[in-house]
């Protein structure tokens, strides 16, 4: 089963909130992603360390670190020789107690490494562009809270909105999950998606200045999802 | 080129930390029947805190060593009540998912974790997870 392991690096993130942002994309992909996309449920578990832990071709392990090897980004992917993906990203803003964990990234990491993992698929859309099959891009800024209970404790865990199929293919709605999409291919403010153009080349489409700069801070990066599609794009295009 | 060899320096850490050694002996054993949410089972910090732990534990070859190597500091109730909860939500996970592998180690490790400690006469309730 593909699974991401979280950890947080010297405790920038307390344990109590990895395991609840753990439970609550769990939840997600559980509730919201797999039933609507119809795949295999990926799972997530928080750890403490690595310490005796043996990573496996199935285990993606996702580390909280107060500063990233290159500024900017919020997250980034690379890849060991023994097959296990490694993601870095920075750890969510502290809250007050009874205030909502900010999950996000995570939400937006998993679903979007679940809906393709090696960053390389396209769907041709309605309008007969090759879209990136990101799940969360075009909705970004958007999400919502999830309620879990570790225990004698329940908080609320914000994760992030994301496209349903119909975003790609056309057909009826809704075409996200917060339904604040009207029509396949459109974006929600502070969103984006890429495409392929009929000469392979990667292509943006934002919302706004917001998504823009959401998309340039993981052009910063070399090992960001959007990096890693156009490497892919450059070597050679997909059947779209 | 810096950025790669830091990478690969930064993985290699990570690949190479040792397991966890007991930080001394385990914390006195007090058999009985534990209510998970209950504040006062709570004598060594938080159940949700408690969780990467145990779920580390699990992810070891060894899971019931490891679990073990957790009882030096945390009381048997604590990490039998958290064992419940991975145990609850690892089933739903194996009944969901189509490759079942990780999730199936999961609920044999903590069913195994469970029995045994029933067998010493400690038994645990109200640990499983709600979420909406």
């Amino acid at each position: 089963m593909p699974e991401f392991a979280l950890l947080a690096e010297e405790g920038c993130v307390p344990l109590d909130v990895l395991a609840f942002i753990a439970a609550a994309v769990n939840l997600q992909m559980r509730r919201d992603v797999a039933p609507v996309w119809g795949d295999d449920v990926w799972t997530c578990v928080a750890l403490d360390s690595l310490a005796g832990v043996n990573p496996t071709e199935t285990r993606k392990i996702l580390t909280f670190k107060k500063k990233l090897h290159l500024t900017g980004a919020l997250g980034f992917h690379t890849q060991t020789s023994g097959g296990v993906d490694y993601a870095e990203v920075l750890p969510p803003a502290a809250r007050p107690a009874g205030e909502a964990i900010d999950g996000t990234t995570t939400s937006h990491e998993v679903i979007e490494t679940f809906g393709d993992p090696t960053c390389n698929a396209y769907v041709r859309g309605p309008s007969g562009r090759r879209l990136a099959r990101e799940l969360c891009d075009p909705v970004e800024a958007d999400a919502y809270p999830i309620s879990v209970r570790i225990g004698p404790e329940t908080r609320q865990v914000m994760v992030s909105n994301f496209v349903f199929p119909s975003w790609f293919h056309g057909g009826p709605g809704p075409h996200d999950y917060l339904k604040r999409l009207d029509f396949p291919e459109e974006l929600t403010a502070g969103g984006y998606f890429e495409y392929l153009d009929e000469n392979d080349h990667s292509q943006q489409i934002f919302a706004d200045a917001r998504g823009r700069q959401a998309w340039l801070a993981k052009m910063t990066n070399p090992t960001t999802r959007v990096q890693a599609r156009v490497r892919h794009a450059l070597e050679g295009a997909p059947p779209g | 080129m810096v950025t790669t060899i830091l990478a690969l320096a930064w993985l290699s850490c990570a690949h190479t930390l040792p397991p966890e050694k007991p930080l001394g002996p385990p914390l006195p054993f007090t058999a009985g029947a534990y209510d998970c949410a209950a504040p006062a089972t709570w004598k060594t910090g938080s159940f949700a805190a408690l969780v990467p732990a145990v779920q580390r534990a699990l992810a070891n070859d060894d899971s019931q060593g490891a679990l073990t190597v957790l009882l030096s500091s945390h009381y048997a109730e604590e990490v039998t009540c958290v064992t419940g909860y991975v145990h609850d939500e690892s089933v739903q996970q194996q009944a969901t998912a189509t490759d079942k592998d990780l999730a199936a180690r999961r609920v044999a490790a903590t069913s195994a974790w469970i029995e045994q400690q029933s067998a010493r006469g400690l038994t645990v309730s109200n640990y499983a997870a709600e979420a909406h």
